[in-house]
């Protein structure tokens, strides 16, 4: 067996001590441990198109403190928590009726339950919130005693009492109302924010002396118009039934160094893009919502109604304000963090549920002690420590650097964590904005390309065209003028007009081409053109398949090459026969009902001049939207407007040339062609209708073929 | 206590010192018997079955438990706590009678109900168990289900005649006055008569006795008895009658001929009026005497009725406990366990009465309390989660789950996959253990690895004890939906109308052997344990020394081609999108040569046609964006110029890519799930954990041994000598074919697994693997992404080595590409702790391109990114483990927290320093994060 030479206490060196200091150092900046190899849950960032793309570990789990071996007793049921300033961090117990405060390394250093209230003995019941200023004030919600109760952190005797707000003016307490304070947070001028169960108003704002002062930040009621219909047709019983139309209430709250109030709105909201805000002295929600996403947790979920284990969107149970303005939100349905910088971009997302280190069975709320979190799980009873890994600390300082305007390191440092994770958009739009200080411009166009961010390429291209055009254009000019003037002179010459007649011949020899020409006419003199279609057997239906494919060649060819700027479509999915279907299906339908119609209501075509007339009358499309897709590539957002408007002259003029097509090849007058149009238009909708009936009836029917299939194989 | 007076202390010292001399005189008896016989109070009830110079088998023949005494150090190991009746106090009912048990069965009635039986409740208990000697041990044979039903045993009649036969068969006075007092007791001698004319016979409802006695009347024999009994006796009667004979529905169809059998005769009923507690004695009465089925069959037929019927659910389980050397081998024939397979349902309790009904037997749990340790106990129990964990014994976590985990992870094969959440480490060597004390054992799943599961649990959530032990899926079972998408996700907890059950068709055929090994004193932890099942593979030839020594290799893995989602002229295509072409291996590799590694492991992934999802194997198909043949025999040249290990990879157990004429006929070729569709895998979302898109089939196992050979023969014109297979060491899937030619399970799928690695081998390739399971370890001379942790379930208390261990100093290994993992420093020194080599995961190109592909996953993997870093790290790392590199690990232990010391055979160890503080002890000084190589202060004499 094995020779037993186990603990060589005595140990002697024979190595240099491996400089490992300095090896690492080169790999790696030294970060204290943190798990690596099996982390429960993966992480990812949502890209451009909402997809979550994978990324980095960015926080991994680094220490679990069972709370039931505080050496504080069995903590039954702690509900919150808060870090103060020192790094002390408050334990809510609410089932003990009490608060433990405990050093960063867990050692309990006081326990508070009973105080002397004025001479009386006095004891808090099952508290559910905790604040402490940057002054040494300690304020805890004691809910169940409807009050606030306040603490000296040093000596923890008891200052004041906070009772159940009144107002002057009646109406705004409600006589009734079962005060319950629950969260609660203190600004620097000691205004006093609080979130009481039942209160839908917002919070609570209480003065430095502890006057009631009104409610902020009541979340709007935004009602449906399908609501209003149903609470009018709706007796006065089904009413009743019917939940209350009432604000959402918040969960939880709270401050950052500015003075804003963060909060995070309970699940279930119909605001749902809001359920993160900032809100200011006054209430208003001042968050900025410029990410791909708006701040809401997870951008992809199965719904709540699918046969998914956990469906429905992120039910945000709390939120912390964090260094550089950013803040981390904890989703108590999945159990994950999600941290957004100041202007809501998502940095990155960690945690999940489960029965692993670092997984949660109910997380309850999030602090920060530096730049690590600390996550309570009410059902585990216990408080995760993360820890942040080179990724997280690599972004955090990137943004740092930013705003303090240290825009090289910034961009040196978003480089870094490019080479870490290359999915990572917001790397390359740090870098792209770096390069924009540094003027270069076409590097950082392409950061920001590659970053997605269409507003920062279209300021970088603004001054990339500038810069351009200052270099460039007398070269351009020199270059521009004799070249039009040659050609100008050319167009003169007798042998020019000679060779354009012999071309046009040519060309009108063969009918197709004869029948493209055509609609050169027919942009220039619709009504004549419309009419020698009918009655000349002007244009042709080989040339309105052409025109047809060419006009569904402009939408791939726009879908494809439109500038950056103005074309959010992800070009690996471009495709031609998508592209031709959707213009060729609609044009068939309309070509169809209108000839139905038509000849219901005496109209005078035939199905061919319907074609070939419809298809001329989309030539617009073609003449407009092609160059403009060129021009589009040379646009910054701000000229985006008469981009759009040319666009849509062109959509109006083809509508135009369709409207006097229908009254010249049907002879009818405009309230006949008007009527004609609006009636093909319903009957167009009709039978949309009916196909998507017998598409889904054929989907029930193999779904049901296919069901039996499945039964006979497995049953018998 | 001060108000006590003398008195009571003076007889307390009497009492004291009268218990002092009992105990020496008790002591001076036990001196005098043998020491091996009882020295152990717990073996008191047990005999000796069998013996050598290391062990010794016992056995108690009542409750089949079995004891094994390892004679060095008199360790008693039980199967079954002793005392468990007394001392456990939490379960109760049949979870504390389980106990008692050897195996458990799970089993499913029609209709999908799940039934736990054990060999206590269900077969000790009915004393229907067997033991009997085989060489060097014994085989205990479990029917399991009551033969019979309960008071099947007991006749309601009689014939005097009979009686007497019995009576005379007994022999002794005593057993005939102890029958008439037991059994004939009960029994009320009767006849029929005939009516007198015109006399009403004492009737009951419903019924013409008088018809169907034909005119007769049934009175006592030698006793009176009063109308109202004698109404009862009647009933009963009539009643054993018409239960006695399955074709009468009712009292209609009763007819005079079915009572003709007891006309002639005197005859015992047994009266109805016996209190319902006597019934057990009665039968157990008539056990005595030898009365069982025979007899009752014999009694039932004189009246026309018909015997008891045999219980449908039963089976017969033999389990043969044997000593090996200084080993326990415990093994279940699963092809001689017999299950209600297609038997017929006389009684009709599950459908049409005669139809065919059968009792699928799924689970089979072993030995699931041997060597379980009560409250008392301290130590740990050993899983090989990941790398391994230690559960604490009594660690108080009873709100967490219990362990349980499949060996070699999941198996696609069975079902499709719905959902995909959490991550977890698999467990890759069929092992689990126990300490207790000085005293632990290991015990190594030697057959049916691929279909156990190892449970753990400590004291106090189910049970009192602290439990390890491994059942197996003899048979799969898996839910499916018939209506709508399979693929949907139900959780397992809605288990809705549209969902059946299917069921393998045939159950295991191979046999369960568990292997216990026992240690004590200083072996007796997990490092002694890992030792141990080092030694049992290298003596089994599993375990081959592959190293020599030298420097430790610097694994690389290069992707060569992505598939990327193209438009081109407006039209959507797949194309491979090049990161490291042939010629661009061979640049990378020197830049790392150049830059001072000697040892280099090269995997080149995404070579194949299609990159890395590439097509199907059945040949090599190099990729033209790639490069051509011509380059990648340059490339060969050159890597074997340079002395780099190359080792190509190759996907064999997964199919990508189906197009026409590439051999692979999906419905042909893949494996089929149990309710008979073609298995696939899956690519998950993120954040919803649905299922996006798919990805691969899964090759049934019975094709991939043609597909091996072809690929070989046609790979050996290319002049590569290594070969990776990274789904190989990783994965094992059955094909749950309907046809039984088709069908193979999952313990012969991984021996087809191991034998295609045998033979790429043969074929004189070196082998690299992903994962490590255990049948691919005689074949490779490397693994990556072995785990250095495991899965950190709530109820475990700490990761160990116990993987590496058993491998340090025969296989190099790697474990997670340290570019693409949360890239922090305890990775780099988890991996100094662990003896384990640094692997990176490069592309030539930029990492951009992975971009909006299906690749995404890949995010860093420009080698410009990572080389300097990744030289300097290996040189560092080089410089410590190139001393131990062909050692064998002979300690692990933590020093303080966060600060680890691995000792090797040499005497060489390395102290790794996790924690943010440095560490100093004896002299020793090792930095934050850092680490240091030791040399022992006496180990050169030991060399």
């Amino acid at each position: 067996m094995h020779v037993s030479t186990r603990t060589p206490a005595r140990c002697r060196l024979i190595r240099h001590s491996v400089l490992l200091g300095i090896a690492l150092c080169v790999v790696v900046t030294l970060v204290p441990g943190a798990a690596t190899a099996v982390v429960p849950y993966r992480s990812y960032t949502y890209d451009f198109w909402g997809k979550a793309v994978p990324a980095p570990q960015a926080y991994v789990c680094s220490r679990e403190i069972y709370l039931d071996q505080l050496g504080a007793g069995a903590l039954s049921n702690v509900q919150d928590f808060f870090v103060g300033p020192d790094n002390i961090i408050y334990l809510v117990d609410t089932g003990g009726s009490r608060i433990v405060c405990v050093d960063t390394e867990w050692n309990v250093l006081r326990i508070i339950s009973s105080f002397d209230n004025n001479g009386v003995a006095d004891q808090l019941k099952q508290p559910e919130g905790v604040f402490v200023t940057d002054s040494g004030e300690l304020y805890v919600a004691d809910t169940a005693n409807a009050r606030i109760v306040v603490f000296d952190t040093v000596s923890f005797d008891m200052k004041r009492i906070i009772g159940r707000p009144t107002s002057a003016v009646e109406g705004i307490i409600s006589a009734d109302l079962e005060y319950r304070p629950m969260k609660l947070v203190v600004d620097r001028a000691g205004r006093l924010y609080v979130k009481a169960r039942n209160v839908f108003d917002g919070l609570l704002e209480f003065d430095a002396g502890g006057q009631f002062q009104g409610f902020i930040g009541a979340p709007r009621v935004v009602v449906s118009p399908l609501d209003i219909l149903w609470r009018r047709i709706a007796t006065k019983e089904q009413l009743d039934r019917m939940s209350l139309l009432v604000p959402t209430e918040f969960t939880n709250l709270d401050i950052d160094g500015k003075g804003f109030i963060f909060v995070t709105v309970a699940q279930g909201s119909n605001q749902s893009h809001e359920v993160i805000r900032r809100l200011n002295h006054s209430g208003q929600d001042v968050l900025r919502r410029l990410g791909f996403q708006n701040p809401i947790g997870d951008v992809e979920y199965p719904y709540a109604w699918e046969k998914v284990t956990i469906g429905g969107p992120s039910a945000l149970a709390d939120v912390v304000a964090r260094n550089d303005e950013t803040y981390s939100v904890l989703d108590r349905r999945r159990g994950r963090v999600f941290t957004y910088d100041y202007d809501g971009h998502l940095l990155f997302v960690f945690g999940a549920l489960g029965e692993q280190e670092g997984t949660f069975k109910e997380a309850t709320a999030i602090d920060a002690v530096g730049d690590k979190l600390l996550i309570l799980d009410r059902v585990k009873r216990r408080v995760f420590e993360f820890s942040p890994t080179d990724y997280a600390r690599m972004i955090m300082m990137a943004i740092r650097l930013h705003n303090v305007g240290e825009y090289q390191r910034s961009a040196d440092q978003w480089a870094e964590v490019l080479k870490l994770n290359a999915n990572y958009d917001l790397a390359y739009t740090g870098i792209g904005r770096a390069k924009m200080q540094q003027g270069l411009y076409a590097e950082a166009m392409e950061n920001f390309r590659l970053g997605n961010d269409r507003e920062g390429y279209s300021k970088a291209y603004a001054y990339y065209r500038k810069e351009q055009v200052d270099k460039r254009f007398g070269r351009f000019m020199a270059v521009f003028i004799p070249v039009c003037l040659a050609v100008v002179l050319l167009t003169r010459t007798k042998l020019w007009k000679q060779l354009c007649m012999r071309t046009l011949q040519t060309l009108r020899r063969y009918s197709v081409t004869e029948g493209l020409l055509f609609s050169f006419s027919v942009l220039s003199k619709p009504f004549d053109s419309f009419w020698s279609i009918k009655h000349e057997r002007k244009g042709n239906l080989p040339a309105a398949a052409i025109i047809l494919a060419l006009v569904g060649w402009t939408y791939a060819f726009m879908r494809r090459n439109t500038g950056f700027i103005f074309n959010t479509t992800d070009l690996s999915r471009v495709n031609l026969y998508s592209e031709l279907a959707s213009v060729l299906v609609p044009v068939g339908l309309w070509c169809l009902v209108s000839w139905a119609i038509t000849t219901l209501m005496d109209g005078k075509g035939t199905p061919r001049d319907i074609v070939v007339y419809t298809a001329y009358s989309l030539v617009p499309l073609i003449i407009v939207n092609v160059p403009m897709t060129i021009i589009s590539n040379f646009l910054i957002s701000e000229e985006g407007a008469m981009y759009y408007l040319i666009l849509t002259l062109g959509i109006m003029w083809a509508g135009a040339l369709l409207f006097i097509g229908t009254m010249t090849i049907h002879d009818y007058g405009f309230g006949k062609a008007v009527l004609a149009g609006a009636v093909s238009a319903l009957g167009i909708g009709f039978v949309l209708f009916i196909s998507l009936l017998a598409v889904s009836v054929a989907g029930a029917v193999t779904a049901f073929i296919n069901d039996i299939y499945t039964e006979l194989v497995l049953r018998l | 206590m001060r108000g006590r007076s003398p008195a009571p202390l003076s007889t307390g010292s009497f009492l004291f010192s009268l218990l002092v001399v009992a105990c020496l005189l008790l002591a001076a008896a036990n001196l005098a018997q043998p020491l091996t016989a009882y020295a152990d109070a717990s073996l008191s009830k047990m005999r000796l079955a069998a013996s050598n110079e290391w062990l010794e088998l016992y056995i108690n023949d009542a409750t089949a438990a079995v004891a094994v005494r390892e004679v060095k150090t008199g360790h008693v190991w039980h199967t079954n706590p002793p005392n468990w009746d007394k001392e456990e106090t939490i379960a109760k009912g049949d979870a504390k009678q389980a106990l008692g048990a050897q195996i458990q069965l799970t089993y499913y009635k029609p209709g999908d109900v799940e039934i736990k039986i054990d060999s206590y409740k269900d077969s000790v208990l009915f004393e229907q168990h067997e033991v009997t000697e085989i060489p060097g041990g014994i085989r205990v044979t479990y029917l399991l289900g009551r033969e019979y039903g309960e008071r099947a045993m007991v006749p309601n009649f009689i014939s005097r005649s009979r009686v007497e036969e019995i009576r005379n068969s007994l022999g002794s006075q005593s057993l005939v006055s102890a029958f008439d007092s037991k059994v004939l007791k009960n029994y009320t001698l009767v006849k029929m008569v005939p009516l007198q004319p015109g006399e009403t016979p004492l009737g009951i409802a419903s019924v013409d006795i008088a018809e169907l006695f034909s005119g007769h009347k049934l009175v006592p024999v030698e006793t009176t008895i009063n109308d109202t009994r004698m109404r009862e006796l009647v009933r009963s009667v009539v009643l054993t009658v018409l239960n006695g004979r399955s074709e009468l529905e009712g009292f209609d169809d009763l007819k005079r001929e079915h009572f003709l059998p007891l006309m002639d005769k005197e005859f015992y009923v047994f009266t109805p009026w016996t209190p319902q507690f006597l019934l057990d004695s009665i039968e157990e009465a008539l056990k005595d005497i030898g009365y069982l089925i025979e007899q009752r069959t014999i009694d039932c037929e004189e009246f026309g009725i018909e015997p008891p019927l045999r219980n449908m659910e039963t089976f017969v389980v033999p389990v043969e406990y044997v000593l090996e050397g200084d080993t326990l081998l415990v093994r279940i024939p699963v092809n001689e366990v017999q299950y209600p397979r297609d038997v017929v349902d006389v009684r009709g309790s599950y459908g049409p009465k005669g139809g065919l009904v059968t009792f699928p037997l799924c689970s089979i749990r072993v030995l699931p309390y041997f060597g379980a340790v009560g409250k008392a106990g301290s130590g740990y129990i050993f899983v090989p989660d990941g790398s391994g964990a230690l559960i604490n014994l009594n660690n108080g976590r009873v709100s967490d789950n219990g362990y349980a985990a499949r060996v070699y992870g999941k198996d696609y094969g069975v079902s499709l996959q719905k959902e995909s959440t959490n991550e977890s480490a698999q467990i890759r060597m069929p092992v689990y253990g126990l300490k207790d004390g000085d005293k632990a054992f290991l015990a190594v799943i030697e057959d049916g690895a691929a279909l156990a599961t190892v449970y753990a649990d400590i004291a106090g959530r189910v049970t009192s004890y602290n439990t390890v032990g491994p059942a197996f899926q003899v048979m799969e079972r898996a839910w499916t939906a018939l209506s709508g998408d399979p693929t949907l996700t139900r959780s397992g907890l809605w288990r809705t109308v549209d969902q059946v059950a299917v069921y393998q068709k045939e159950m295991y055929g191979g046999d369960i052997r568990l292997r216990y090994c026992f240690l004590s004193g200083d072996e007796a932890d997990y490092v002694g344990m890992a030792r141990r099942y080092q030694e049992y593979l290298v003596n089994k030839g599993v375990l081959k020394r592959r190293i020599s020594g030298g420097d430790i290799p610097l694994f690389v893995e290069l992707i060569g081609g992505i598939e990327v989602r193209r438009s081109i002229l407006g039209l959507p295509l797949n194309v491979v999108e090049p990161l490291t072409t042939y010629a661009q291996v061979g640049d990378i590799v020197d830049a790392v040569l150049e830059s001072g590694v000697s040892n280099l492991k090269l995997r080149y992934t995404g070579w194949l046609a299609g990159g890395v999802q590439h097509a199907f194997p059945d040949r090599v198909r190099l990729e033209d964006a790639l490069g051509n043949r011509q380059q990648f025999r340059v490339l060969v040249d050159h890597l074997r110029a340079r002395g780099v290990e190359f080792y190509p990879d190759v996907a064999f157990l997964y199919v990508y890519r189906n197009s026409l004429f590439d051999g692979f006929i999906a419905a042909r070729d893949a494996s089929r799930t149990l309710d008979r569709r073609v298995a696939q895998i899956y690519d998950f979302s993120l954040a919803t954990f649905q299922i996006e898109k798919d990805r691969a089939y899964v090759l049934s196992p019975r094709r991939l041994e043609s597909l091996v050979d072809s690929f070989l023969s046609s790979y050996a014109g290319y002049g590569v000598n290594g070969i990776s297979v990274k789904d190989m060491g990783a994965f094992v899937n059955s094909d749950n074919s309907e046809e039984a030619e088709e069908y193979v399970g999952r313990e012969e799928a991984s021996e087809i697994v191991a034998a295609q690695a045998a033979k790429m081998v043969d074929a004189g390739l070196s082998v690299m693997t992903d994962g490590g399971n255990l049948y691919m370890l005689p074949y490779v001379d490397a693994i990556t992404g072995i785990p250095y942790r495991s899965s950190e379930w709530d109820i475990i208390d700490k990761s160990v080595p116990f993987m590496q261990i058993v491998l340090h100093g025969f296989i190099d290994y790697a474990g997670d590409p340290l570019n693409l993992s949360a890239r922090t420093t305890e990775s780099i020194l988890k991996l100094v702790e662990l003896g384990a080599s640094p692997l990176f995961t490069w592309c030539y190109g930029d990492s951009e391109a992975v971009k909006n592909s299906d690749y995404d996953h890949f995010y860093a993997l420009h080698y410009g990114d990572w080389l300097h870093s990744a030289t300097a790290l290996y040189a560092a790392m080089n410089d410590v483990l190139r001393e131990v590199r062909a050692q064998t690990i002979i300690d692990h232990a933590e020093l303080a927290e966060g600060v680890t010391q691995t000792t090797y055979a040499n005497g060489y160890s390395v102290v790794v320093n996790y924690s943010e503080q440095e560490y100093e002890a004896d002299g020793v000084l090792v930095p934050a994060f850092s680490f240091r190589l030791l040399k022992g202060v006496d180990s050169d004499e030991e060399q």
